[in-house]
């Protein structure tokens, strides 16, 4: 099922070729830019599942 | 019009998040949580912008999220009509597992007709282009020979363009936005379309042709037309990208009579859900006045609601893509659109 998430300006939509998503706070987008544009996606991993994860995001029938 | 952000296809729920590359999908401008922030619609395949002032969210974003893009919904069966164009196109998955996908991903029955319907026109649009890149094969034949050997049709046509060849593969599906977006095919020269071509060329890493592809994305200069016109070149720029890897696959540019294509596809697009409907009208209105509004041509209920900037040519279905955005975002995920 869909589901309604409210992000806000300033955040950083993110998405990973192994399948995550991720929206990032503010106070961290800088950081993870950072650390994509510089090849260390092993950081934003770590940081990534230290987040709240969405559950059931996929439509289930 | 909803902007929405196609997630990388993803089979199975359980790949671990380590050793894959992280990419910037989208940096949200707006309110903060405070003045009502942004609210999303988020799904297996897709993350799109909504706007529901009223709907209390499921879950207020503060401090992140993080979720799995998993099944279906992967590919667009059950959210986008663009992925779905590509499986017509690139003929990576069987219909069993494209019925089997639209079922998991929740299709309705509407969307499975719709999905359906556009999955056929974009195979068919694909051959189309196929046929003119070739300048050989006959339409009724190029259609029947499907999207797959179109795109190898094009590779095949330019050995020595690596940028045809990375095109190749997603030809058909540039071919049929560019088709529906144009509504005819071949006309006049532009300008804006051949900045774009050339910005689209170096974008894809092969320099080299980006003079040439300057220059031949200007003999596709109707669309570039419709675009100028509306002040949506930026908007459409995937649409001119896909006119210039056409044509610069393509060689000298071969004459485009394409009238017994027009009625089959006609034939496969018989279903228009509501929602797709409803995109037309808002193009259609955003468009007003930048062409001549022409009824009365044979075409189709969704002709006679959006038919603007029609011109003369063989193609005449004025289908306009309802999710532009979604066009943009999907070819830059193939690094065809920077």
């Amino acid at each position: 099922m869909a589901k309604h998430i409210e992000a806000e300006g300033g955040e950083l939509l993110i998405q990973t070729s192994k399948g995550y998503t991720a929206i990032i706070p503010k106070n961290m987008a800088s950081w993870v830019k950072e650390h994509i544009k510089s090849g260390n996606h092993a950081a934003v991993d770590h940081y990534v599942k230290g987040l709240k994860e969405v559950k059931k995001v996929t439509k289930a029938n | 019009m909803h902007n929405a952000f196609h997630i990388t296809p993803v089979k199975g729920l359980s790949k671990p998040m380590e050793g894959g590359k992280w990419k910037i999908v989208e940096e949200f401008n707006g309110n903060s949580h405070d003045e009502g922030g942004i609210d999303l619609e988020v799904s297996g395949g897709y993350v799109k912008r909504i706007h529901s002032p009223y709907d209390k969210p499921d879950e207020i974003a503060k401090n992140g999220r993080f979720w799995k893009n998993v099944g279906a919904a992967a590919y667009g069966a059950g959210e986008g009509l663009l992925d779905t164009l590509t499986m017509g196109a690139t003929d990576q998955l069987t219909d069993l597992g494209y019925q089997a996908l639209q079922k998991a991903g929740g299709s309705s029955a509407d969307e499975i007709r719709e999905q359906n319907s556009i999955r056929g026109y974009g195979t068919a649009a694909g051959a189309i282009t196929g046929a003119a890149l070739t300048g050989g094969a006959t339409v009724g034949s190029a259609i029947q020979q499907g999207a797959k050997g179109v795109g190898a049709g094009v590779s095949q046509g330019s050995p020595d363009s690596k940028f045809a060849q990375g095109v190749g593969t997603y030809l058909p599906l540039a071919g049929s936005i560019t088709g529906m977006a144009m509504g005819n095919a071949g006309y006049g020269g532009g300008i804006k379309a051949a900045t774009q071509g050339a910005e689209a060329a170096t974008a894809a890493g092969d320099a080299a042709k980006a003079a040439q592809l300057t220059s031949k994305a200007a003999k596709l200069s109707k669309f570039s037309n419709i675009a100028d016109k509306a002040g949506k070149v930026t908007k459409y720029s995937p649409l001119i990208q896909g006119a210039s890897s056409a044509i610069g696959a393509m060689g000298p540019q071969q004459p485009l009579n394409l009238g017994p294509a027009q009625q089959f596809i006609r034939q496969a697009t018989p279903f228009i859900s509501p929602n797709m409907k409803e995109g037309y009208r808002q193009l259609g209105e955003e468009l007003k006045g930048d062409g001549v509004r022409r009824r009365g041509t044979g075409g189709t209920e969704m002709d006679e609601e959006v038919s603007y900037g029609g011109g003369r040519g063989p193609i005449q279905f004025q289908q306009q893509p309802v999710y532009a955005s979604d066009a943009y975002n999907y070819l830059r995920n193939y690094g065809i659109n920077g």
